[in-house]
């Protein structure tokens, strides 16, 4: 057996050195780096440490701002990321955040539908960058991670392919374009460079804004709510991507967060970061019932707060404050994090002095 | 968990060393609790079903060996129970669906159920198998295993679990029980058929599904003699894809001194169709012989009944295959060219060179395999219309490199690369395996290394990223 191990072994090493060698042709052509991952072990413990926590999904992610809150936040939403990931990242800044720190937890109307992650899943590859360790990412393609991590000069003839794919698939688009393509393009990025920065004022941290927003929703045709509504009502209830079935594994995730944050001393916080009513509205009456209130009645929560903003119907009813139908835009989330805000301060949560919003008179 | 991944070989390397350093009596207990693992690793709760299935098999099995009075009845009641099995896992929702489908055609709206059952892996295989071994045990030709530890590992020997080949009991129970002992040139052997199988997998059939993919992914873009050199791309496609893992299952085997049954014996030079099933997935071919053509009649009850019998066995191939009717065409069209050839056989005494024989075989066999790629039928007949459009300018150089252009998207990186790979498989088609076995074993120490270096570094440089599934595993 050591024999043909020690064969085995040789011409590996072989081909591993002459692979090595490609390479570092291929590399040295192209002026490439390799991608090592940053973090293999979770982070090390910091002296100033996290007041405040957000986990969950793109809602959350678009939607929590911390932007004027006292004390130092830290941001672990992503897009699709599922309860089980929530629970990986928090594992991996363990150290990093403060004993009583504030964990928000965002239970979105698609957070107990979504599928689970698998082994071989696009999602994982996302957090090869270090944002988690390898040892915490739920369900990791071994095999994936080492051959785009640890090995990456082994895969150099499939990355030379690819490069020469991509860069004939871009020749050929460009020169399918006509010329008058380019213009209205670049006129309709000056347009939304324009109305973004018009939208996204410094304003909108002022809270006198704020409540004016919020007495006064801004009547904007919503027809992008509608097309967006559609698409989400379809994914939701007729994609494999979701389904009742997910419920009971994405519950125990979620309990598993809880029970963690409690051993940790941490004080875990559910919310449900506001959806558009449009949305509300196109699902079926009970969604909300049935997909998120009826799991989380299911959870052991011990008691914790949730705090659930899409029945804050001056937030939901404004559709200027949406990007799409289901997710906030920046004016959006500068107004639904000040009002959370007030709740983790009212509530005890975070003292006064958490509040930095502007205060002052609009208009001297 | 397929042969081409990481944590398989992670897998096998742990079974490996175990199963050789552990006491002879002990390593049929190694293999089956290798075989479960192997199982269970894709969803453990179906562990459940090929429990039950060995169980019932097991105890029927002894009693219709032991029975003199319901030898028939018990065997047919198994039989119904492991096809009822296969049936409700992989054929339910396909004639629920079609069930459906003509009762709404004939305005008749009854909504039937369609059950969301995920396919377990291997269970066409190891039902045929199981089957196989009841018959052959009500026939006489085989004693039932008393052992239930052997018997489970016959049915869940994970080197051909998943797609085959489909073992017989005569042929596999006896090396269970035999006492294996290492011998280095078998390891080496069954090492180097793994190597081969994984680089026709991972080089060859995975790099010709890029292209093959891309068209079959939008048909209607493509049009002559594109969709011609696309089926062609397929046609060794799913060679060199399924005989990669017939010849990664039997190294695997081999590694752990079994020998199981070769598969395929150069099915592209066969000079007819029905040489070509003599050729292709023999286990299956015999399986379907023994099983039910002879029982249906064979070719006893004349020229006519021959060639129902041959239709009949050939459509339910083509179903074993899939739920789906483009599985169902594609057996059918098998059936229907073995017919046509017995009728003009019968007929005509015309000698055809063997050459054209062969470009006659491989030209009907590529055109069920359009069949076989399609995702519907409406696919299928795109393809079999638009394929010869333009047919007069296929000799013209500029209409091929537009063709070849479209193709490859004027990747000539792409298109070098499918070229040297598709005569890589045309030279291992042709090439008999001994003959280049000994070939290379023949050559001065350097010139070996330097082979095996080539093969292995070609695996790692030109494999695809993404690990691709076996076409026979969702089977």
């Amino acid at each position: 057996m050591k024999k043909i191990f020690i064969k085995m072994s040789v011409i590996i090493v072989v081909v591993f050195i002459i692979s090595f060698g490609i390479d570092a042709i291929y590399r040295n052509i192209y002026h490439l780096k390799y991608e090592l991952p940053q973090n293999i072990f979770i982070l090390p413990e910091i002296k100033d440490k996290y007041d405040i926590v957000k986990l969950g999904n793109s809602h959350a992610d678009d939607g929590i701002d911390f932007s004027h809150y006292e004390g130092k936040s830290l941001g672990l939403a992503s897009v699709g990321q599922p309860f089980e990931y929530d629970l990986a990242y928090l594992k991996m800044h363990t150290r990093q955040i403060k004993k009583g720190a504030v964990i928000l937890i965002d239970a979105s109307p698609l957070s107990f539908s979504q599928k689970i992650v698998g082994v071989g899943d696009a999602l994982q590859t996302n957090y090869y960058d270090g944002r988690i360790s390898p040892f915490l990412i739920p369900n990791i393609n071994v095999g994936d991670y080492i051959q785009s991590r640890i090995l990456p000069f082994l895969r150099s003839g499939y990355l030379l392919r690819q490069k020469h794919m991509e860069e004939i698939q871009t020749r050929i688009s460009n020169e399918e374009r006509r010329p008058q393509d380019f213009v209205t393009q670049n006129n309709e990025t000056d347009q939304k460079e324009t109305l973004s920065s018009t939208i996204i004022t410094k304003d909108y941290y002022n809270v006198q804004t704020i409540q004016e927003e919020l007495d006064n929703p801004s009547s904007v045709p919503s027809n992008y709510l509608v097309d967006s509504m559609h698409f989400i009502v379809n994914k939701w209830y007729n994609t494999d991507g979701f389904g009742v079935q997910y419920f009971e594994t994405n519950r125990k995730d979620l309990q598993k967060i809880i029970d963690y944050c409690f051993k940790m001393q941490w004080r875990p916080v559910l919310i449900t970061v506001p959806v558009s009513q449009v949305l509300l509205n196109g699902l079926k009456s009970d969604y909300m019932q049935v997909y998120v209130y009826n799991n989380l009645l299911k959870t052991n929560l011990h008691g914790l707060d949730y705090f659930d903003f899409t029945k804050n119907i001056q937030l939901t009813n404004d559709s200027f404050l949406f990007a799409n139908s289901d997710h906030l835009n920046g004016k959006g989330a500068a107004v639904f994090s000040y009002l959370l805000l007030r709740r983790l301060i009212d509530r005890g949560y975070l003292p006064e002095e958490a509040d930095k919003y502007d205060y002052s008179p609009l208009w001297k | 968990m397929l042969f081409n991944t990481f944590s398989f070989f992670l897998f096998f390397i742990t079974v490996f060393v175990l199963y050789w350093k552990s006491p002879n009596k002990f390593q049929w207990v190694i293999l089956l609790l290798a075989s479960l693992y192997f199982y269970g690793s894709w969803i453990p709760a179906y562990l459940g079903l090929i429990v039950v299935t060995t169980i019932i098999n097991y105890f029927a099995a002894i009693v219709i060996y032991r029975s003199k009075l319901y030898k028939k009845q018990i065997l047919f009641f198994t039989i119904f129970i492991d096809l009822g099995i296969l049936f409700l896992y992989k054929y339910l929702n396909f004639f629920s669906f079609s069930f459906g489908e003509i009762l709404l055609n004939i305005n008749w709206k009854i909504a039937l159920p369609q059950f969301k059952l995920l396919l377990p892996i291997g269970i066409s295989f190891y039902t045929f198998q199981v089957v196989g071994y009841l018959v052959d045990v009500y026939r006489g030709s085989l004693k039932p295993e008393k052992h239930l530890g052997y018997f489970a590992l016959f049915l869940c020997f994970f080197p051909q679990l998943m797609s085959g080949p489909i073992e017989r009991g005569k042929e596999l129970l006896p090396q269970l029980k035999k006492i294996h002992s290492f011998e280095y040139s078998q390891i080496i052997s069954g090492l180097k058929l793994f190597t081969i199988g994984l680089f026709k997998k991972m080089v060859i059939a995975d790099n010709l599904a890029v292209v093959v993919d891309r068209v079959f992914g939008s048909l209607p873009t493509y049009k002559g003699l594109s969709l011609i050199i696309t089926v062609i791309l397929f046609t060794w496609q799913i060679y060199t894809d399924f005989s990669g893992y017939t010849d990664m299952a039997r190294g695997v085997a081999k590694m752990l001194g079994f020998n199981l049954v070769e598969n395929f014996n150069a099915p592209y030079l066969a000079t007819s169709v029905r040489d070509f099933w003599q050729r292709w997935h023999i286990s299956l071919s015999r399986w379907f012989r023994d099983y039910l053509y002879i029982p249906l009649g064979g070719n006893r009850g004349g020229f006519w009944r021959t060639c129902m019998n041959v239709m009949i066995v050939f459509t339910l191939c083509g179903l074993w295959h899939g739920a789906s009717w483009t599985f169902v065409v594609w057996g059918a069209f098998h059936g229907l060219m073995m017919a046509i050839e017995r009728l003009v056989g019968k007929i005509t005494k015309l000698q055809v060179p063997t050459v054209i024989k062969i470009i006659y075989t491989y030209s009907m066999v590529s055109i069920s395999w359009i069949f076989f790629r399609s995702q519907n039928l409406s696919d299928a007949v795109y393809i079999l219309r638009y394929a010869f459009v333009g047919f007069k300018s296929f000799m013209s150089v500029h209409y091929i490199l537009a063709t070849l252009s479209q193709l490859f998207v004027t990747n000539k990186v792409e298109m070098v690369i499918v070229v040297i790979l598709l005569a890589i498989a045309i030279f291992l088609e042709i090439v008999p395996r001994i003959s280049l076995s000994n070939f290379v074993s023949k050559q001065p120490t350097i010139i070996r290394y330097s082979l095996y270096v080539l093969l292995v570094l070609m695996i790692i440089q030109l494999r695809d990223a993404n690990i691709k599934q076996f076409i026979y595993v969702r089977f």
